[in-house]
């Protein structure tokens, strides 16, 4: 179990982890999260198909009687995750997560302790966690390379990704921030200082400051800072090529973001959405999409397999690739 | 022969009234210790948030003797096993017991302590230790009266002891 695929497995009760060593490789390569909640049957999720564990130790697509998860075993996951030290993590479960070892996720939910304002102030009996598995697919932005930089003056393009939940919008942006900071997109741009901006610790999956994931060798990453500060001091301070963010959306971000293009700074960024008209509606992207601060507008979707690409425009709406095209991911 | 035998005897009874007086000069000096590494945890969890493994391997660096040793070992275990911190320190007593001159009482404050730790946010942690802290306040008190009372007592009760028994037996 000591391979990288099962990097995850240190987190796990003994009898998870043996029972997660009777599925499929193949499945266990594609494992995307772990739904524990308490008095409730362990539900696995794969390439969208859900397993339980059963009493048997085998995971299977029937919800089981029996087979319930224990206090014991959320709090067996809680120890490894915070190293006994449930009070080291009191700021990132007041965000309701936890970044661990690997860049792995765990989403808390419990019972929320609000202080005097009504502001959440601590989470008290954790009863339910969604381990999310932190996978770097690395070349899965390789077709759509030649889309995203300038061939006349040899300059990144400032990139939006659009998608649902869950259809690596994030692993795209990982590969992308990866390959300009190797200077690996284009034979004659090299390296280039990327700054990434990771304001919930997916994007780099940091553990104690230290990306977990592949993020490249020339990237500087700011860990747990909220983004429109971040974008910020990062521009500030570390004199970035690229600056890259997730999950913009707020009236903050959008100005932030104005600023970095307007230093000069190439941006790349996340958000949630279904569509370029859907984006449109939204006051915040109407603005950056009037200022022509992206240049490039990909949207992704599941249709085929995460990342799958369903177009590609530009700054003036004109869908450069309508042909939708899986990705290899 | 009687004589080698009375000698025997003589330095037996002296060397137990030694080791008991040993007892009573190193307990309160541990009780010590334990108070310091227990306010350098308080510090630990309170300033700086240190993860437990982390926070007993910086504290056995700053204090001295067995109880140094205690907390390092702790603090690997910690980092290297996936059991409870309470099971831990059992462990650690029991593998560091011929050196620690502690009595139950002391090791159920500490064990009391173990059980309550990093289970909590930071609020109820340094509650938890202050009251050990306090606990073993009273412990190291009482254990410094003794020491007073009866430290001399068994330096001096071992060898008269022994030289009674040898004058008897002559």
């Amino acid at each position: 179990m000591s391979d990288a695929h099962y990097s995850y497995d240190y987190l796990l009760p003994p009898a998870w982890k043996q029972a997660i060593q009777t599925l499929p490789l193949a499945f266990c390569l594609e494992l995307e999260e772990f739904r524990v909640r308490v008095d409730l049957p362990l539900q696995i999720v794969a390439r969208g198909i859900s397993l339980y564990l059963h009493p048997s130790g085998q995971f299977k697509s029937e919800i089981p009687v029996s087979y319930k998860v224990s206090e014991q075993d959320i709090r067996y996951v809680l120890q490894i995750a915070t190293q006994s030290s449930l009070y080291a993590v009191e700021e990132e479960l007041r965000r309701g997560f936890l970044t661990v070892k690997g860049g792995h996720r765990i989403g808390v939910a419990g019972r929320v302790v609000l202080d005097q304002r009504g502001a959440v102030e601590n989470m008290k009996d954790i009863r339910f966690l969604n381990i999310r598995i932190a996978r770097s697919v690395p070349n899965v932005a390789l077709s759509i390379k030649p889309f995203l930089f300038d061939p006349v003056r040899l300059r990144p393009l400032s990139t939006l990704i659009i998608s649902p939940p869950g259809c690596g919008k994030t692993t795209m942006l990982r590969d992308l921030a990866r390959q300009w900071s190797n200077g690996t997109m284009h034979p004659k741009i090299k390296h280039l200082n990327v700054s990434l901006v990771d304001e919930r610790s997916e994007l780099a999956g940091s553990y104690l400051g230290v990306p977990q994931l592949d993020v490249g060798t020339h990237t500087d990453v700011l860990d747990g800072c909220p983004k429109a500060e971040g974008l910020m001091m990062m521009i500030r301070s570390m004199a970035p090529d690229v600056i890259v963010t997730d999950e913009i959306g707020r009236a903050q971000d959008r100005d932030a973001l104005l600023e970095a293009v307007h230093s000069g700074v190439t941006v790349l960024a996340t958000v949630h959405g279904s569509g370029m008209s859907d984006l449109a509606k939204r006051p915040v992207m109407q603005d950056l999409m009037q200022q022509r601060v992206f240049q490039r507008y990909l949207l992704l979707s599941r249709r085929r397999g995460p990342c799958t690409l369903e177009g590609i425009w530009d700054e003036h709406g004109r869908n450069l690739r309508k042909v939708s095209e899986e990705i290899p991911c | 022969m009687k004589l080698f035998g009375s000698i025997c005897l003589f330095l037996a009874c002296t060397g137990y009234g030694l080791i008991r007086a040993r007892y009573y000069r190193e307990r309160p000096r541990q009780l010590q210790q334990l108070r310091l590494a227990l306010q350098g945890l308080e510090t630990e969890i309170e300033y700086a948030q240190t993860p437990l493994p982390v926070a007993f391997v910086r504290i056995a660096s700053r204090i001295n003797g067995p109880v140094a040793g205690l907390c390092a070992f702790v603090g690997s275990e910690l980092a290297e096993s996936s059991r409870a911190v309470d099971e831990i320190f059992k462990t650690a007593f029991t593998k560091f017991d011929q050196q620690l001159y502690l009595t139950k009482e002391d090791r159920e404050v500490i064990c009391l302590l173990a059980a309550t730790l990093g289970i909590s946010d930071r609020k109820d942690q340094l509650k938890h230790l202050k009251l050990a802290s306090s606990n073993l306040h009273q412990l190291e008190q009482r254990a410094a009266e003794d020491r007073t009372r009866l430290e001399k007592m068994w330096n001096y009760l071992g060898p008269l002891l022994g030289a009674l028994i040898v004058v008897l037996l002559y």
